[in-house]
């Protein structure tokens, strides 16, 4: 028995390991990010409608494909752009070259340099291969809080066992239930303490993880729309006028333009100055 | 070993099996496409698609011939769940049902195909990794069949002419009580109505309805075509339990095709006749009681309690708008364009007690001074009124994007100097 588990544990470790290795090497068509990406997309679909004006989708995939052009697309994905009908203002990645933009978002939106700024955003994305490691991340994450679980619970025990030994010299017939009761609620505490103070922990390092995608993002935004000819400060307007919108369309929004308010500020003022920087806004 | 070892362990255990099973089950092969273009006139994409229902082993949940749209449902054997579905290696022991949509508009000179499969158990949906969407367009576009029949489901001769048969069955669904009539198509020459029967009887139904405490559900469709002078009929029928976590279809006895068949004839000859093999059992409101058995909210129930919009257009471009947004998402219940109504079944979790609302939406299209004025109601849902007002309103929302988004991208629209 304990040996499948260990087995079973090695698994999981491997997999969730694999984050690391996803970083790595040029992908082939129809890898394992094409496959991710269809399966996200056929979920994804079931629960919002895509927009289908032929004119609309036809000039957002143009400025999609000029800027994936520009990109150099170093795993030759294969781009694929739609536009989703819904009110939240957002647009995200999914694995493979799967990109999307919503309805409330073009309707947010100025000018074809802003839209540019965020497909470009999110081309960087799928360049670096963020949606696969956020999905290898979310593996990770699910088997270090099962860890946290059961090292919590383990934890419990020991303390509960320890007050169980301490107290026992002063056991009684009288005072023996609530001695019992007391060792029930020093388990319950550990446990409760514990797991809080790792969930804090867990949650802290992924969102650091997730932030550093944005980052990477933003500065390869910058390069791409500019190399595709649109001007490299609409991505800070972007920010500007729709960033501090929260929310999700979909949990499987593996990567989007928002970001808590501090993140998406430190975001602005990096492409700020180095759109100052370079002294081009194009 | 202890108890809190062996709680210990099969928690790791189950933790493993969840973890390793999510690890594999993101994975698709298929890219999934709703819409496709076919060279084909509408009319021949539609009457394909007729055929193509037609010669499967579905309940058709609706027929509209004005707007080209159809829904229908079938069971899928273990071997169809794992090919189709993307969840399908999880969940193939599961007996699983499909919805289907096909929706053929005008497209140039063209056809607009669209397809989607909705894929579900009673607990839960599951989604199509569009393999069914493909072999679909494909069938419409050889003028094949996709799934046939069982060779069990013989057609049968009714000696008279098909108006004369039609008028019959119409006759038959009318005057029968505690059935509900999904769909009455002459030109299709469908009809197609669900019932729930009581479980003392579902045996007699169905040879494999053998737990008795269960009351049953059957669909069925009937199909007639001319031939000479008669008609032939063609039944097609899902038997299940109502209240089962799962349920499963069952076989067929024959026995509820050849009463409504006997009806049927000894209406066309003048005789009275009597089809009433249902039963007043509502059951809960699980997705398939909604879908088949509730029925659908009349043009007065939806204004009762509605949620309403004016739009500034023609009655038409709003009911091709709501289509586009509704039947990519929804198992569509009824379709009447005619009567601008659409009942979609919606089934989402929920702030409820249940945590989870199954339920009927309907919206209806009218004409008012500013143009069409869209209805949505849903008087039968559990949902906490807040709740049900945002999804009314969400929908409206959608509709009014696919209506007028357009008017506000004319940066997009209109090409500036060393653009694309």
């Amino acid at each position: 028995m304990s040996k499948k588990i260990i087995a079973g544990l090695t698994l999981l470790i491997a997999l969730s390991a694999c984050g690391a290795a996803a970083s790595e090497g040029s992908v082939a068509p129809n890898s394992g990010d094409v496959r991710r990406g269809n399966h996200w997309d056929a979920l994804l679909r079931d629960g919002t409608p895509l927009y289908e004006d032929a004119d609309v989708v036809a000039r957002v995939s143009q400025v999609g494909q000029k800027v994936a052009a520009s990109s150099g697309n170093p795993h030759h994905f294969e781009f694929r752009f739609f536009v989703l009908n819904s009110v939240e203002p957002t647009a995200f990645a999914a694995a493979g070259g799967y990109i999307y933009v919503t309805t409330g978002l073009l309707r947010a939106l100025d000018n074809e340099d802003e839209l540019a700024a965020i497909l470009a955003h999110e081309i960087g994305h799928v360049n670096e291969r963020h949606p696969m490691k956020t999905g290898m991340s979310q593996q990770a994450r699910t088997f270090w809080t099962t860890m946290l679980a059961l090292g919590s619970m383990a934890a419990a025990m020991y303390v509960q066992t320890t007050v169980a030994s301490a107290l026992a010299p002063y056991m009684t017939m009288e005072n023996a239930e609530a001695l019992q009761k007391l060792s029930e609620l020093t388990y319950m505490v550990s446990n409760i303490g514990t797991t809080a103070v790792g969930q804090r922990v867990i949650i802290s390092f992924y969102q650091g993880y997730r932030d550093e995608f944005e980052f990477k993002a933003d500065e390869l935004a910058l390069q791409y729309a500019g190399k595709a000819g649109y001007r490299r400060d609409a991505l800070a307007q972007v920010f500007e006028r729709i960033g501090s919108h929260q929310g999700d369309i979909s949990p499987l929004a593996v990567s989007h333009l928002h970001s808590p308010k501090k993140v998406l500020d430190s975001r602005k003022a990096l492409v700020q100055r180095a759109v100052a920087a370079s002294g081009r806004p194009r | 070993m202890t108890g809190t070892r062996r709680t210990l362990i099969r928690l790791l255990v189950a933790f493993i099996f969840i973890g390793t099973t999510a690890a594999f089950s993101q994975d698709s092969a298929n890219t999934l496409e709703r819409v496709r273009t076919l060279p084909l006139a509408p009319g021949e994409a539609w009457s394909r698609a007729i055929n193509l229902v037609k010669a499967s082993p579905a309940v058709v949940n609706t027929i509209d011939q004005r707007s080209l749209l159809l829904s229908f449902s079938m069971q899928l054997s273990e071997g169809d769940v794992r090919k189709y579905l993307l969840e399908g290696p999880e969940v193939e022991r599961q007996p699983h049902m499909v919805h289907i949509t096909i929706w053929v508009s005008a497209a140039g000179e063209g056809s607009r195909v669209f397809v989607r499969a909705a894929p579900g158990a009673a607990g839960f949906f599951s989604h199509s990794n569009g393999m069914i969407e493909r072999e679909i367009f494909a069938a419409i576009m050889k003028g094949s069949a996709w799934r046939t029949a069982a060779a069990g489901a013989k057609p049968r001769r009714l000696a008279h002419p098909p108006s004369h048969a039609w008028r019959a069955i119409v006759d038959t669904l009318t005057s029968a009580d505690r059935l509900v009539v999904n769909a009455a198509d002459e030109q299709a020459g469908v009809a197609a109505f669900s019932l729930a029967i009581p479980s003392s009887a579902f045996s007699k139904y169905s040879p494999a309805a053998t737990k008795t405490y269960y009351p049953g559900a059957a669909s069925l469709s009937l199909w007639i075509r001319a031939d000479g002078d008669s008609t032939v009929a063609e039944t097609r029928v899902l038997l299940h339990y109502l209240g089962s976590l799962s349920p499963a279809a069952l076989p067929s006895s024959g026995k509820l095709e050849e009463d409504l068949l006997a009806a049927v004839d000894q209406r066309a000859r003048g005789e009275t006749a009597e089809f009433s093999p249902g039963s007043d059992y509502k059951g809960n409101r699980e997705f398939f009681t909604v879908l088949f058995r509730d029925p659908p909210l009349t043009a007065a129930e939806i204004e009762r309690d509605a949620f309403r919009q004016e739009l500034p257009v023609p009655q038409e471009s709003a009911w091709t708008a709501v289509l586009r947004v509704l039947t990519q998402t929804s198992v569509i219940k009824k379709c009447d364009q005619a009567a601008g109504l659409l009942w979609i079944v919606a089934a989402h979790p929920s702030e409820a007690k249940a945590r989870f609302s199954v339920h009927e939406l309907a919206l209806r299209l009218s004409p008012s001074q500013f143009g069409t004025t869209l209805s949505i109601a849903a008087p039968d849902a559990v949902d906490p009124p807040r709740e049900l007002e945002t999804e009314r309103k969400v929908i409206a929302e959608k509709i009014g994007m696919e209506l007028f988004l357009k008017e506000r991208l004319k940066w997009l629209l209109t090409k500036r100097e060393g653009s694309l």
